[in-house]
């Protein structure tokens, strides 16, 4: 008898997922829909462009300066092994460009402005002021999201630049102070196997990532249930959500650059 | 004919979960008439008021205003209509004047900034509140001072349809008094179609031109001014504080409290 129980509550999972998932698909399709139609609010996007991307260059450099560092030693001592010394700076620059640096950005965004957006836009959502956005004839995709989302996916591949470059300078350091590399001879290999495709693969990488945290970041605030804890809880699924989400797509498209 | 019944409630249902909010509520509020809701905390009388605008979803039942279904053409109901919430809902990102005029700025019938703050301006004095006040931001004011805010916001415009959740809570007497006064005003001037939410019994006096009274979700009284001192009803001549006496759970009247 109790088996016969037993896919009532698979069902039920079932379609709690699937509810939730087709409630996030349309959530992305009227997303993707505020963009593309007016009206648009300049003004948030730019006060966006500020937070997401000028806000995180400190922690986007620190990050990536210390891992370029860490890497260029970790390559070192498996390449001293196969006599592959000579490779490290193209390696760290490889590295770097496709998958750290992007993925790096990716998740530090995630935590710095992944976990602002969801508080903020919760925050709004409990206090009624998503309400009062409707009933002063603005529409909160319009208003709220739009302008994050397209502030994220365009300035997120410039962080990656930015990481890019720091990561491979971090490399650079410990390669001529600790590993006996002259300044030449590194910057040189850097430069030599470093493809344009490279640059590329990882700069798209970033404008995904930053879609993502947008995305999340709003989807889960707007959704939050009530009070401080209602936003305590965005935030943290905010972020779990962006994180996972961001590593599986670099997996996919690291899959499609191959 | 639609026009004169302005706004009509039929049969309207709505639940959170298990718990039943709203039990089967009808109304009709004409055209330049004032309808107070009053009602014991947590009787659902914010949710009547959020159904009604379309920003809440009924379980069934219908709001239609001049022959329109809200669920069918929230934004343009929306469009001619100045909400203030309970806790105010002010944006907390911008200044208190662009809070004001945040319809003429970002919605429909868009102002330049100079008019728009202007106008902003026009309101505060309208609500008793400095110039000065126009550039703070909203967590600057005190509790009374952003309902005052939000006040002015709600009737920036020149609404055809205005709704009050608790207008005059947290205000001190003199200053709800004018509140009280000023929405009747804005009532009888603009011709506007008003629903105020109040527990204030000196406010209920000042605007109500009908008087609904929510228990548990369902409407235990309905009558005007002069029915409202009059009435039998135990729950209604308490709420008028013409009946000092005590009442049970199952609305029995009990032993005087004095
Ligand atoms: N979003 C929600 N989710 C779940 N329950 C809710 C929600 N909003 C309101 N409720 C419940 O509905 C009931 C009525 O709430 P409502 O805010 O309408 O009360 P109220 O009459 O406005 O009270 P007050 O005078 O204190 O403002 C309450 O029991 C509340 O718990
Ligand atoms: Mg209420």
């Amino acid at each position: 008898m109790k088996l016969l129980h037993f896919p009532v509550p698979v069902g039920m999972a079932c379609l709690a997922i699937f509810s939730r998932v087709g409630h996030a698909s349309m959530f992305l399709a009227a997303t993707l829909a505020a963009l593309a139609k007016p009206p648009h609010y300049f003004r948030e996007f730019a006060r966006a462009l500020v937070s997401i991307g000028y806000n995180s260059i400190p922690i986007v450099g620190l990050t990536t300066l210390f891992t370029g560092g860490a890497l260029a030693l970790q390559v070192f001592s498996g390449g001293s092994r196969l006599n592959a010394e000579a490779a490290v700076p193209s390696i760290v620059a490889i590295g770097m460009v496709r998958e750290l640096g992007p993925v790096l950005c990716g998740l530090m965004i995630a935590g710095r402005v992944g976990s602002a957006i969801a508080a903020e836009v919760a925050t709004m959502r409990v206090t009624d002021q998503i309400d009062a956005l409707k009933t002063l004839s603005t529409n909160p995709l319009n208003y709220l999201v739009a302008p994050r989302v397209a502030a994220a996916t365009l300035v997120l591949p410039m962080l990656t630049a930015v990481g890019d470059v720091v990561g491979i300078l971090g490399g650079y350091l410990v390669g001529t102070t600790r590993l006996g590399f002259s300044s030449s001879e590194y910057l040189g290999t850097t430069v030599r196997y470093l493809e344009s495709g490279d640059i590329v693969s990882g700069l798209a990488k970033g404008a995904m990532f930053g879609f993502i945290v947008a995305v999340c970041g709003c989807y889960c605030g707007l959704n939050a249930g009530k009070g401080a804890r209602g936003v305590g809880a965005a935030t943290t699924r905010s972020v779990a959500t962006a994180s996972i989400l961001i590593i599986a797509a670099n997996f996919v498209m690291t899959e499609l650059f191959f | 004919m639609p026009d004169r019944q302005c706004i009509e409630v039929d049969n309207l249902r709505k639940s959170f979960g298990a718990s039943l909010v709203l039990d089967d509520v009808s109304l009709q509020v004409d055209r330049g008439n004032s309808l107070v809701v009053i009602g014991e905390s947590g009787s659902g009388k914010s949710v009547l008021l959020k159904c009604m605008l379309g920003l809440l979803t009924p379980d069934s039942g219908s709001v239609v205003v001049e022959g329109n279904s809200v669920a069918t053409h929230r934004e343009s109901f929306l469009d001619r209509c100045g909400v203030l919430f309970q806790g105010g809902a002010l944006f907390d990102s911008i200044p208190v004047w662009q809070n004001v005029a945040f319809r003429r700025l970002h919605g429909s019938g868009r102002l330049s900034a100079r008019q728009a703050r202007q106008l902003g301006e026009e309101k505060l004095e309208r609500v008793g509140l400095d110039r000065q006040v126009a550039n703070l931001f909203p967590i600057e004011l005190s509790g009374g001072m952003q309902k005052r805010v939000a006040l002015a916001r709600a009737i920036a415009c020149n609404p055809d349809y205005l709704f009050f959740d608790e207008p005059t809570a947290g205000l001190d007497p003199i200053r709800s008094n004018d509140i009280s006064a000023l929405i009747s005003d804005v009532a009888s001037d603009m011709k506007v179609t008003t629903v105020t939410v109040t527990h204030d019994m000196g406010c209920v006096r000042a605007v109500a031109s009908g008087i609904m009274m929510l228990r548990q979700g369902r409407i235990s009284w309905f009558g005007d001014l002069d029915e409202f001192d009059k009435a039998s009803n135990r729950y209604v001549a308490r709420f008028s504080g013409s009946a000092q006496c005590a009442i049970d759970e199952n609305g029995n009247l009990g032993k005087n409290m004095d």
